[in-house]
C-alpha cells in the first residue's frame, strides 16, 4: 500500500489530479467566505451591470437596506451564506450636497436613454432607518433620527460622510464577469462546486454500497442467485445511462435529493460487475478456503478476506464513477432536468447563459463548461493514476 | 449447428433483457405525477371532455392495469378487443378470436403524443433516420482516427507522439459532450462563423423559404466532431493497449525473425489479434450513439431522437418518451447480440458457451 502511494505520488497527472480536486474541495468548504457575493447561492442581482464580460469593473455604492442585522452564527454562514443588509447600487459618479448624496447610475456606454440619478440621504445610505420615521432632526452638525429597532441614535454629520466614502463605496471588479441578472459569476462558480463534489460524493456511496452488496452476493453464492442478479446487471446495463436518470427524475420529480439518488440508482451496476467477477476469482484461491476450512461465516469471509483485495478496482471504479456522476448531473442541469434556479450548479449556469453568449458573451458559457471539463478530468487522471499504482488490470 | 443454437439462446435473453427493461422503465415512468389530460387540452376543456379522455387512456384504472393495457399495446402479439373499432386503431391481423376479445399480430402501437397528438411511431420515423446517420459518421470518424492513433503510439511507444496520444486521449475521454458541443458550437458556429459558413444550429433537414425540405449536409460536420471525441479517446487508448499486449507476444516475434516488412507484421499479424477489445468499445458506443445523443442533438437542435427525447421529457410527454426508450433498449439488446456473433467470426477460439 504504502508503494502504491509512493507510485501515485510519482505520477505526475494523477497529481495534477489530485490537486485540482483539492482545491475543489477546499473552495467547497469555504465557498461564503471566499466568494465577492457572499448571499445565499450567490444570488445577489444587481441588473444594472448585467451581462458583463470578465474584468468588468465599476463603483459600487452600498445602501443599508432598512432592516435589522440578522444575527446568524457562523456555521449557518459558512454553509448557506447571509443575505446582505446592503442594496448595491453600480454608480458613475456622486456628489454630496447639504444632507442627501446625489449619485448617478452607472449605464452602458451605448446606452442613450436617460441616464438616471439617485438622491438619498446620507442617513439612509449608512443606517437602517425606522419606518414611521418622518423627518429627521438636525441639531447643531449633528443629526438624531429613529433606526429600525426604534433607538433614538445622534451621530455627527462628518463621521456620516466619512463612512459613506471610505466604507460603503467602492469599486468592485467581476474578475468573470457578470450573468443577465446581474449576479457575479465568480461567486457562483465557486458556490456551484459544491453541488458538482455532492453529486459525485452521494452517488459514489450509493453506487458502491448497492454495487458491492449485490455483485459480492451473486459472486460468492453463485447459482440462482447469482443468475438472478447477474440479470438484473444485464437489464439495467441495457437502459442507457441517461434514460433511467431521466426516468427516475420525472418519477422523483426535479429536486436536489432525488437527483442525487437518481445518479447513484444508475452507477451501481458497474460496480457490481467487477465485484462480481472479482469475488469469483478470489472465492477459488487458497487462503479464503482456508478461512471456510477454519468454520469463519460467510460476511467474515467476503468483508475480511475478500474485499481488502478487490479494494483496488473498486477505487479505479469509484473514482471513474465520482467524474461520471457530476458529468450528468451538469448535463440533466443544462438540459434543464436537474438542480433548479437559483442553486448554482455549473450545468444550470451552462443552461441559463448559453443563449446569451451567442449575443456576444461567450464567456459566461465557456466558463462554466471548462469548469465542468477540468473537475471531470481531475477525477479521471486520479482514478487513471490509482490503477497504474495499484497495477489493476482489465478495468478501463 | 452450434452456432444456431448459441444464436437462439442469445436472442431469447435478449428477448428477456428487453422485456424487463420495458417492465422497469414503464413503471418508473408511471409512477411520475403527471396529469396527461392538462397536457392534451390544456387547462380550457369541461369536465366531461376530460372524464372521457381520461378513460380513454384508462387514467382511471389502478396503476399496474394502466401499465398492463400499455405492455398489451406494445407487444406485437397479444389480446385486443375484437371489434372494428380496435382493428381500426391497432390495424392487427386477427389470429386466433377468444369471444369479444382475439389474440392478434400487429405492429407495436405506441400510442399518440399528449403533446401534438400525433402517433408517437411517426415521430420516432421522422427523427431516428437523422439519429443514425449522425452516429454512423460520429463512430465512422471515431473508428478511423482512434485505431490509426491507436496503433501509431503503440507501434512508437514511448516516443512524443506515443505520449501525446496517451494524455490527448484522456483529455478527450474527460470532455462531456455537451462541452465540447457547446464550444465548437461557439467557436465555429458562431466566432469565426465568417470563414467556416457553418451555423450555430440546425439539422440535416432544413425547411427552406418555400416550406420544403431540404438536406443541409454541412450542419452534420459539428455535431459529427462533437460526438466523435470521447469516442475517438477511448478507441485510441483501446488500440493503443491492445496493440502493446500484441506485439509483445511471440509469435510476433517469430513474423519479424522470418523477415516480414515490418507494416505487414503490424496490419497482418498483430492488429487483427489486438481488435476484439476495439470491437466491444466501438459497438458499445455505437449502440449509445443510437440512443440519441441527447446533449449534442439538444446544442445543435438536431431534431433526432436525443433531441425529441429530451423536449418530450421536458413537456412531460409520456407516450414519446416510453416510445424512445423502448426503441433504444432494442437497439442494445440487438447489438449486443451482434457484437457476440462478430465475436465469433473474428476470433474463432471464442467458445460457443
Amino acid at each position: 500500500m504504502a508503494k502504491a502511494v509512493q507510485r501515485l505520488r510519482k505520477n505526475k497527472p494523477a497529481l495534477f489530479g489530485i490537486i485540482v480536486i483539492g482545491i475543489a474541495c477546499f473552495l467547497a468548504i469555504f465557498a461564503y467566505v471566499l466568494v465577492p457575493d457572499a448571499t445565499p447561492n450567490g444570488n445577489n442581482q444587481i441588473p444594472q451591470i448585467a451581462l458583463k464580460n470578465p474584468g468588468f469593473s465599476c463603483q459600487i455604492l452600498a445602501v443599508r437596506k432598512n432592516i435589522p442585522v440578522q444575527k446568524r452564527n457562523i456555521i449557518s454562514r459558512l454553509w448557506q451564506g447571509e443575505s446582505s443588509v446592503y442594496k448595491l447600487l453600480p454608480i458613475e459618479n456622486y456628489q454630496i450636497l447639504g444632507d442627501s448624496i446625489f449619485a448617478k447610475e452607472y449605464a452602458d456606454a451605448e446606452d442613450y436613454s436617460v441616464p438616471i440619478y439617485h438622491r438619498l440621504h446620507l442617513l439612509d445610505v449608512v443606517y437602517p432607518l425606522a419606518l414611521t420615521q418622518k423627518n429627521i432632526e438636525k441639531k447643531d452638525k449633528d443629526y438624531v433620527f429613529q433606526n429600525v429597532d426604534n433607538e433614538l441614535i445622534r451621530v455627527v454629520e462628518s463621521d456620516v460622510v466619512k463612512v459613506i466614502e471610505q466604507e460603503q463605496m467602492y469599486t468592485q471588479t467581476f474578475y468573470l464577469g457578470t450573468d443577465r441578472f446581474g449576479r457575479d459569476m465568480l461567486s457562483r462558480l465557486i458556490i456551484g462546486v459544491r453541488i458538482s463534489l455532492l453529486v459525485g460524493l452521494i452517488a459514489v456511496v450509493i453506487s458502491l454500497t448497492i454495487g458491492i452488496l449485490l455483485g459480492a452476493i451473486a459472486g460468492y453464492f453463485g447459482g440462482r442467485v447469482d443468475t438472478v442478479i447477474s440479470f438484473l446487471i444485464n437489464t439495467v446495463w441495457s437502459i442507457p445511462t441517461l434514460l433511467l436518470v431521466f426516468a427516475i427524475v420525472l418519477a422523483l420529480g426535479k429536486s436536489i435529493v432525488n437527483i442525487f439518488i437518481a445518479v447513484g440508482l444508475t452507477m451501481w451496476v458497474d460496480v457490481a460487475r467487477i465485484v462480481r467477477g472479482q469475488v469469483l476469482a478470489y472465492k477459488e484461491i487458497l487462503f479464503v478456503e482456508a478461512a471456510r476450512s477454519m468454520g469463519f461465516q460467510t460476511p467474515r469471509i467476503l468483508m475480511r478476506h475478500i474485499l481488502p483485495n478487490i479494494l483496488g478496482p473498486v477505487m479505479v471504479i469509484a473514482s471513474a464513477n465520482f467524474a461520471t456522476a457530476i458529468l450528468i448531473e451538469a448535463g440533466l442541469s443544462y438540459l434543464g432536468f436537474g438542480i433548479q434556479p437559483p442553486t448554482p450548479s455549473w450545468g444550470t449556469m451552462l443552461n441559463e447563459n448559453y443563449g446569451y453568449a451567442i449575443s456576444g458573451k461567450v464567456s459566461l458559457a465557456l466558463v462554466p463548461a471548462l469548469a465542468i471539463a477540468l473537475l471531470v478530468l481531475a477525477f479521471n487522471l486520479l482514478g487513471n493514476g490509482i490503477r497504474d499504482a495499484l497495477d489493476v488490470k482489465g478495468i478501463s | 449447428m452450434q452456432l444456431i443454437k448459441y444464436l437462439l439462446q442469445r436472442i431469447l435473453s435478449g428477448f428477456a433483457v428487453l422485456f424487463a427493461v420495458i417492465l422497469i422503465i414503464t413503471s418508473i415512468i408511471y409512477l411520475a405525477p403527471v396529469d396527461p389530460t392538462q397536457l392534451t387540452f390544456g387547462q380550457r376543456a369541461d369536465a366531461e371532455t376530460i372524464d372521457q379522455k381520461r378513460e380513454e387512456l384508462g387514467l382511471d384504472q389502478p396503476l399496474y392495469v394502466q401499465l398492463g393495457l400499455y405492455i398489451a399495446d406494445v407487444m406485437p402479439l397479444s389480446i385486443h378487443a375484437n371489434t372494428k373499432k380496435a382493428q381500426a386503431k391497432y390495424s392487427y391481423i386477427k389470429l386466433l378470436p377468444l369471444g369479444n376479445k382475439a389474440l392478434v399480430l400487429k405492429k407495436p402501437y405506441l400510442r399518440e403524443s399528449y403533446q401534438t397528438g400525433r402517433l408517437v411511431t411517426s415521430i420516432l420515423a421522422e427523427a431516428i433516420p437523422k439519429t443514425i446517420i449522425l452516429a454512423f459518421c460520429a463512430i465512422l470518424l471515431a473508428t478511423i482516427i482512434g485505431i490509426f492513433l491507436g496503433v501509431i503510439a503503440a507501434v512508437k511507444q514511448n516516443s512524443w507522439l506515443d505520449n501525446s496520444a496517451v494524455v490527448g486521449s484522456v483529455l478527450g475521454y474527460s470532455l462531456p459532450s455537451y462541452v465540447t458541443a457547446i464550444v465548437l458550437a461557439l467557436v465555429f458556429g458562431y466566432l469565426l462563423a465568417d470563414y467556416t459558413g457553418l451555423q450555430i444550429k440546425g439539422s440535416i433537414i432544413e425547411l427552406d423559404d418555400f416550406g420544403d425540405e431540404q438536406y443541409v449536409w454541412k450542419n452534420l460536420i459539428l455535431p459529427t466532431i462533437a460526438l466523435g471525441i470521447r469516442p475517438i479517446a477511448i478507441i485510441t487508448q483501446l488500440t493503443r493497449s491492445a496493440m502493446l499486449d500484441v506485439l509483445a507476444q511471440d509469435y510476433v516475434r517469430t513474423a519479424k525473425a522470418k523477415g516480414l516488412s515490418p507494416t505487414k507484421v503490424i496490419i497482418r499479424h498483430a492488429f487483427r489479434n489486438a481488435l476484439n477489445p476495439v470491437v466491444t468499445a466501438i459497438s458499445g458506443w455505437f449502440a449509445a450513439l443510437l440512443a440519441g445523443a441527447f446533449f449534442v442533438e439538444n446544442v445543435f437542435s438536431f431534431k433526432g431522437l436525443g433531441d425529441v427525447t429530451v423536449t418530450a421529457l421536458l413537456n412531460f410527454d409520456i407516450p414519446v418518451v416510453l416510445g424512445a426508450v423502448l426503441f433504444t433498449a432494442c437497439v442494445f439488446v440487438v447489438i449486443n447480440v451482434l457484437v457476440d456473433l462478430v465475436y465469433v467470426l473474428l476470433d474463432p477460439r471464442v467458445r460457443l458457451e
